[in-house]
């Protein structure tokens, strides 16, 4: 029983991680109906923010990152739905996939080359502080993980359906036209969308890094699972993500602890098949 | 004769006459690779350019040919060509019990699941190394040496290896022209163009998109086995899904649906990036540009672009 | 041809209690009708009354919640789109919905393909029997090409083409699968007078070779004119079927249509 408690709580922090990934990742979709890959460079900037704030600046200034993060996620935001999505915007959905693939390969280029390919540890001052809650083990550093990514959600959820803004961002993902008749103009709608999920990848990112190691492609498998999430939850549903993400962290760790640690990784694309197969739609219908 | 074969005839002539005139072995080898490359390429432009399914697991049956291949020889000590033809035949087989499935699924979650199937098959390859050797499988015997009417050809030989692959290439090349320009291909173009009316005018849209799908497997599992003896060691990436993502940037970037795309594609992503400095690492860099550059700016690849250049251009560009 | 003795002769469709349900809502309900061989039948009715799902219906495109639908006397219940134009029915649907970019020739030589056999295998090998069914397609589609009035067009993409030849493109491909029952969705739509006129010309002239068709359109004075028996439907009931007067002059037609737009 102990164990299945620690192995629950280990799979819903992997779950919250991978639900705002899939967050992010299904409010792009959702307006452009484009599964934007590129968001595994971004993850991986956020971690690098993270690793050089506490460089530069000593680990009791970890938490600060996100601030930084924010900021450049925000300017990445504009400039790669400018510069790539933008011009793509009435070409077939496969070209933006396509593209969106392109620009996760220059990231990841770009970190190495900007970066170092080399992987680091970030030494977090909440690695080492051991929390024992009853029979569950855990560290300071992966509660924080567990309840900001909560938070964050829970921030991105109330945005988007209780704000103006995130009615602008569901009439737009619902019926771009329509949209459009109604004065909401699918390019700032585009943008904020953007912002909104290229800023929770970063703080993903900052959240996960000293939990990971930090390196160029280390966002191509979180990315990919987010991924995934996406298309259990369902293409573009917000609570889709978030139980998605939990569900698959649950599952993954409930499968390599009770399976095979070894298939940790096939066990997640396997569940995911055979749920493609079954629901050839996801989980969720919007 | 008209100036077009001319011209034809004298680049297809460079072509052969490459081993004579390079002597350096790593030459050989990379044009060997860029070789392998078309034919990986062109395999795959029947599935994506000319059906319109976009498959980010072609790599993985390139993957399993070269493997099941290998298996066979090195564990089961079956002789070279019995070894590559029933690879071949096993990898079909999978590609058509992983197909038959997922070919229902349509538009995005078609490209996550072969995404997923891509990224599986990598993982599996590396985990099951009773069978596959896990990281690496080497020892993969060489082709042997062969005397016919006195004379005594070394098929393990760089130059063999470089006519095997160019050879299967241009057959790659005549049977796809063969399958395009038939009822089959049709068939593929309307799917290609219209899932709903095609199936609407009677065509079994699943069925011909699983043939275009095995037809195109089949192809890459091939060169796979013979990749696996050309190189004499194998590694789980060769299936994984970096690969296949390389070989949709040389099919983007080249153009869809043109020999001549599937020569640029690979040419150019496979050589250019020999030639910076520092080459490993700036190669995702210039993979990512390049095809979003091509991907905005020439939606229908290079050779696309050539073509609608002028009139006469088309008829040149094949 | 054989339309004058039509209502003695067994239908080519019927429908028995056709019914089919979106979630909560009843997009077609409790429909029965009879297309007897060589009539040309029509469908009418308001915006949103559940024509076009009736097409769907017959197509297989959506699945039935109730009833079920005879063509020639065998149920198509649980056929894949595809399987039903091989029992021989061909839609056209609403608006001009084509393959855009191939040309016109190969686009027409599309619809022959669920009648004719060369696999792949023949065309890597391209024996004799390969040649002689592409030439026998080639000379099909040409023929086809004459009939629409679209030579001088074959090379063409077919978005290249103006509205009505599109129409008439997709005309030429449904024809090309031979079939025995064809349903028009809107074939008039967007065109001009002279435009419907060579298109109810083309209409009779397939129905001379014995061709049943099942028409919807929103014309009505057309409809009128052409359809041998009209069904109209209203909130995916049917309102009413009989000849185009009795129907045009019937009071509860009138008020769906003035009421319903």
């Amino acid at each position: 029983m102990a164990e299945f408690l620690q192995y629950t709580t280990n799979g819903l922090i992997a779950g919250s991680s991978y639900g705002l990934l899939a967050l992010a990742m299904t409010l792009i979709y959702g307006i452009l109906s484009v599964p934007n890959f590129a968001l595994g460079g971004i993850y991986a900037l956020g971690a690098f923010v993270a690793f050089y704030v506490v460089q530069w600046m000593g680990p009791g200034y970890y938490l600060f990152s996100i601030v930084p993060a924010v900021l450049i996620g925000m300017i990445i935001a504009i400039v790669t739905e400018r510069l790539v999505f933008r011009p793509l915007y009435d070409a077939p959905h496969a070209a933006g996939f396509i593209a969106a693939l392109g620009l996760y390969s220059i990231l990841e280029g770009s970190w190495a080359i900007l970066f170092d390919p080399t992987w680091r540890k970030i030494a977090s001052p909440y690695n080492d502080i051991v929390l024992q809650l009853g029979p569950i083990c855990l560290t300071m550093q992966r509660l924080i993980i567990l309840v900001f990514c909560l938070l964050f959600a829970l921030a991105t959820y109330y945005l988007v359906y209780r704000t103006l803004t995130g009615k602008k961002i569901r009439a737009a993902s619902e019926n771009k036209s329509v949209a459009q008749l109604m004065g909401i103009s699918p390019f700032t709608t585009t943008t904020m969308t953007f912002i909104v999920g290229c800023v929770l990848v970063m703080i993903a990112g900052v959240l996960d890094a000293p939990a990971a190691l930090v390196g160029a492609s280390m966002g191509l498998t979180p990315i990919t699972k987010a991924f995934i999430v996406v298309a259990l939850g369902g293409l573009g549903s917000v609570p889709g993500a978030i139980m998605g993400g939990l569900i698959l962290g649950l599952g993954e760790n409930y499968g390599a602890a009770y399976i095979s640690s070894m298939y940790k990784d096939l066990f997640s694309y396997g569940l995911f098949i055979v749920v493609l197969l079954i629901l050839p739609n996801g989980l969720y219908r919007r | 004769m008209h100036p077009r074969f001319i011209i034809y005839f004298l680049i297809g002539l460079a072509v052969v006459l490459v081993p004579v005139f390079v002597q350096s072995n790593y030459w050989i080898y990379m044009f060997t690779m860029v070789g392998i490359f078309m034919v990986l390429v062109s395999s795959l432009d029947l599935a994506y350019g000319h059906t319109g399914l976009v498959s980010l697991a072609h790599a993985a049956f390139f993957g399993i040919g070269a493997y099941s291949s290998a298996i066979l020889q090195l564990k089961l000590a079956v002789p070279i060509l019995p070894a590559l033809l029933l690879g071949t035949l096993i990898t079909a087989i999978i590609a058509a019990a992983i197909g038959w499935p997922m070919l229902r699924i349509r538009g995005p979650y078609f490209v996550l699941g072969t995404l997923a199937i891509g990224i599986a098959i990598e993982i599996i390859i590396h985990n099951w190394d009773g069978l596959t050797g896990g990281v690496s499988l080497s020892g993969i015997p060489m082709f042997p040496e062969v005397t016919i009417f006195g004379t005594t050809f070394d098929l393990s030989s760089k130059r063999f290896f470089y006519y095997l692959v160019l050879a299967v290439l241009v057959v790659t090349q005549i049977l796809i022209r063969r399958i395009v320009n038939s009822r089959t291909g049709r068939t593929f173009a309307s799917i290609r163009e219209n899932e709903d009316l095609a199936a609407a005018l009677g065509m079994n849209v699943s069925g011909y998109k699983l043939i275009s799908f095995v037809a195109a497997s089949t192809i890459a599992a091939f060169m796979g086995g013979i990749y696996a003896n050309y190189m004499g060691a194998i590694e789980p990436e060769i299936a994984g899904s970096h690969m296949s993502f390389n070989l949709l940037v040389m099919i983007v970037v080249g153009g869809t649906r043109s020999i001549a795309g599937a020569v640029i594609g690979p040419l150019l992503l496979w050589f250019v990036p020999e030639f910076l400095e520092a080459a490993q690492m700036y190669r995702p860099l210039f993979f990512g540009a390049i095809l979003i550059i091509v991907i905005i700016f020439m939606p229908t690849g290079i050779a696309g672009k050539l073509r609608s250049l002028h009139p006469r251009m088309a008829k040149w560009i094949p | 041809m054989d339309s004058m003795n039509s209502s003695q002769s067994n239908p080519i469709l019927r429908t028995e209690n056709l019914s089919v349900q979106f979630g909560a809502l009843m997009a077609v309900g409790q429909l029965d009708f009879q297309i007897y061989p060589g009539e040309l039948f029509g469908l009418i009715g308001p915006n949103g009354a559940g024509k076009t799902t009736v097409f769907n219906a017959i197509t297989s495109t959506v699945p039935l919640s109730h009833g079920d639908i005879y063509f020639k006397g065998k149920s198509l219940r649980s056929l894949k789109p595809h399987q039903v134009v091989t029992r021989g029915i061909v839609r056209m649907f609403q608006s001009a919905t084509i393959f855009p970019k191939i040309p016109v020739m190969i686009h027409i030589m599309n619809g022959l393909s669920c009648r004719t056999k060369s696999s792949v295998w023949n065309s890597i090998i391209r024996p004799p029997s390969f040649h002689k069914e592409e030439q026998t397609s080639r000379q099909r589609a040409r023929e086809l090409i004459q009939f629409t009035a679209l030579e001088g067009f074959e090379d063409h993409a077919a978005e290249s083409l103006s509205w009505a030849q599109q129409k008439r493109l997709m005309l030429a491909t449904a024809l090309a699968t031979e079939p025995r029952l064809i349903l028009l969705d809107e074939p008039f739509a967007g065109m001009n007078a002279d435009e419907i006129g060579e298109m109810i010309a083309l209409i009779q002239a397939i129905r001379q070779d014995g061709m049943t068709v099942f028409v919807i359109d929103h014309n009505m004075k057309v409809m009128q004119r052409i359809c041998d028996r009209i069904l109209v439907l209203n909130f995916g009931q049917k309102l009413t079927e009989g000849l185009p007067e009795e129907v045009a002059q019937d009071s509860r037609v009138i008020e769906a249509y003035l009421g319903g737009d």
